[in-house]
This record gives C-alpha cells, sequence and structure tokens, in this order.
C-alpha cells in the first residue's frame, strides 16, 4: 500500500499511457481500414441501424480520450470517459456473445485475432486499470507539511 | 508554528528555483513520454494493417433450400449459426471456412 501512494502519480502516468496506445492504436486502426470496419458494423446484429454514424463517432471519441489524457486539467474526465467506453465495448460484446444469433467482429488491427474469451478479458483488465486510475487521481496526496 | 517542508514551500529561494526546474523537467518528460507512447500506437496500427491480409470481408453464400443466398456469416463471424458450408460464389465452390477464419 506504501509502495502504491509512494509512486502514485507515476502508477496513474502509466495507465494513462496504456490508454493513449490502446486508444490510438484502435482508432488508428479502424480509420485505416475504414471500408471493413464500416462493413462489419454493417453485419453486426445490434448496431446495423446506427452503423453510419458508429462508425465515425467511434475512433473520433477514441482519439478524443487519448488527447485529453495528456492535459492535467482534463486528465480525470477522460479516466471516466475511458472506463465509460471500455464499459460499453464490453457490454457489447457481451450482448453479442449471449443474445446475437451470429459474432461479428468489429475491432481494429491485432484486437481482431483475438478470440471474443480473450477480448472480454483485455476489456476487464483495462476497466479494472480505469478504476485504478481513477481512484489514485482522486486519493487526496498525503503531504510533509505538519502544523506544530 | 507552520512548518513547511512541503516541496515548493522552502524559505531558502535557491530551493524553490531547484524544486521549479525539477518541476518543469518532469513535465517535459511526461509530455515526451506521452507522445512516444502516441506515435508507437500509430506506428503499431500501421505496421499491423500490412501484417493483416486475412480475406475476412469475403462475401459468403449458403444455400438455403434451392437458393442460394447472401450469408450473414463472414470470415470473422463465429458462433453455432456460423457452422454452415459456405461457399463463395453462385454455391459452387464451398469456402473452407477453417483457412481463413482468424478467430478460434
Amino acid at each position: 500500500m506504501r509502495f502504491i501512494l509512494r509512486y502514485r502519480p507515476w502508477i496513474v502516468e502509466t495507465i494513462c499511457l496504456l490508454f493513449v496506445v490502446l486508444f490510438t492504436y484502435a482508432a488508428v486502426s479502424k480509420l485505416l481500414e475504414f471500408e471493413k470496419f464500416r462493413a462489419q458494423l454493417g453485419q453486426s446484429p445490434l448496431l446495423t441501424a446506427f452503423a453510419d454514424m458508429v462508425v465515425w463517432t467511434i475512433p473520433a471519441v477514441e482519439l478524443a480520450i487519448s488527447l485529453l489524457l495528456f492535459v492535467p486539467r482534463f486528465r480525470l474526465g477522460a479516466l471516466y470517459a475511458s472506463l465509460s467506453l471500455m464499459t460499453l465495448f464490453t457490454a457489447y460484446i457481451v450482448a453479442v456473445l449471449y443474445f446475437s444469433p451470429y459474432v461479428p467482429c468489429s475491432c481494429g488491427g491485432i484486437l481482431e485475432n483475438l478470440g471474443w474469451t480473450e477480448h472480454l478479458v483485455f476489456n476487464l483488465v483495462f476497466i479494472a486499470l480505469a478504476i485504478a486510475g481513477i481512484v489514485l487521481y482522486t486519493t487526496p496526496e498525503k503531504t510533509n507539511t505538519t502544523r506544530v | 508554528m507552520y512548518c513547511a517542508i512541503q516541496a515548493g514551500e522552502a524559505e531558502n529561494p535557491e530551493d524553490r528555483v531547484g524544486t521549479n526546474l525539477n518541476f518543469s523537467m518532469m513535465k517535459k518528460f511526461k509530455f515526451l513520454l506521452g507522445s512516444a507512447a502516441f506515435l508507437v500506437a500509430v506506428g503499431g496500427a500501421f505496421a499491423s494493417k500490412t501484417i493483416n491480409n486475412a480475406p475476412s470481408l469475403q462475401q459468403l453464400y449458403e444455400e438455403i433450400g434451392d437458393d442460394c443466398d447472401p450469408s450473414n456469416c463472414a470470415a470473422t463471424n463465429t458462433g453455432p449459426q456460423c457452422d454452415a458450408v459456405y461457399f463463395d460464389d453462385e454455391c459452387t465452390d464451398p469456402v473452407g471456412f477453417d483457412t481463413f477464419r482468424p478467430l478460434p
């Protein structure tokens, strides 16, 4: 516990960097293979009706969160946004896995090569990281200032 | 009595200059680290695009009765509903699903 509190700023920094890498990678992969991403969303059993909107919204939101994680003023908000987005993705995976007749993959880059269970575990790890980042970021810093 | 030994509140102005310098360097370092992470992610995305050549968007067809209809199942689809025999076109040549499906 003391270790975590001592290195708290660096742990938060590392978590933010991981999210920057994840979201930037995912967004750029989707934009590079835009037509493929659009077609996959069009095949989605849950998102077909919103495919045209979602196809732009997801990469834009991912890139926006990545950039906001750089700015200390918006960092907490960006961590909350990361948590929300990862929760949304996870809910989608669970919905598709359990309630859909077929399972399309609309993920970008090498994430497409993950099986659905692995993808679920991957998302859950990042949800845990986002929660840890929020908790550590909002924990009041213990200062050395003392009143005698 | 107030004992300020917190960083930046030192009595000695030189200490304060040192602390500010440290803080500024740390800020620069964090910015560089973030930029490096951003660039690595963009580079990784470009790199993985050239590696992934799976024909995952190929439109597959399936026989439903006597008809040959476009299937909702594609190379990236998995699940028990996509276990039928699929064809590449006009339902003449069956497609070996396992040969290119990237998911287990």
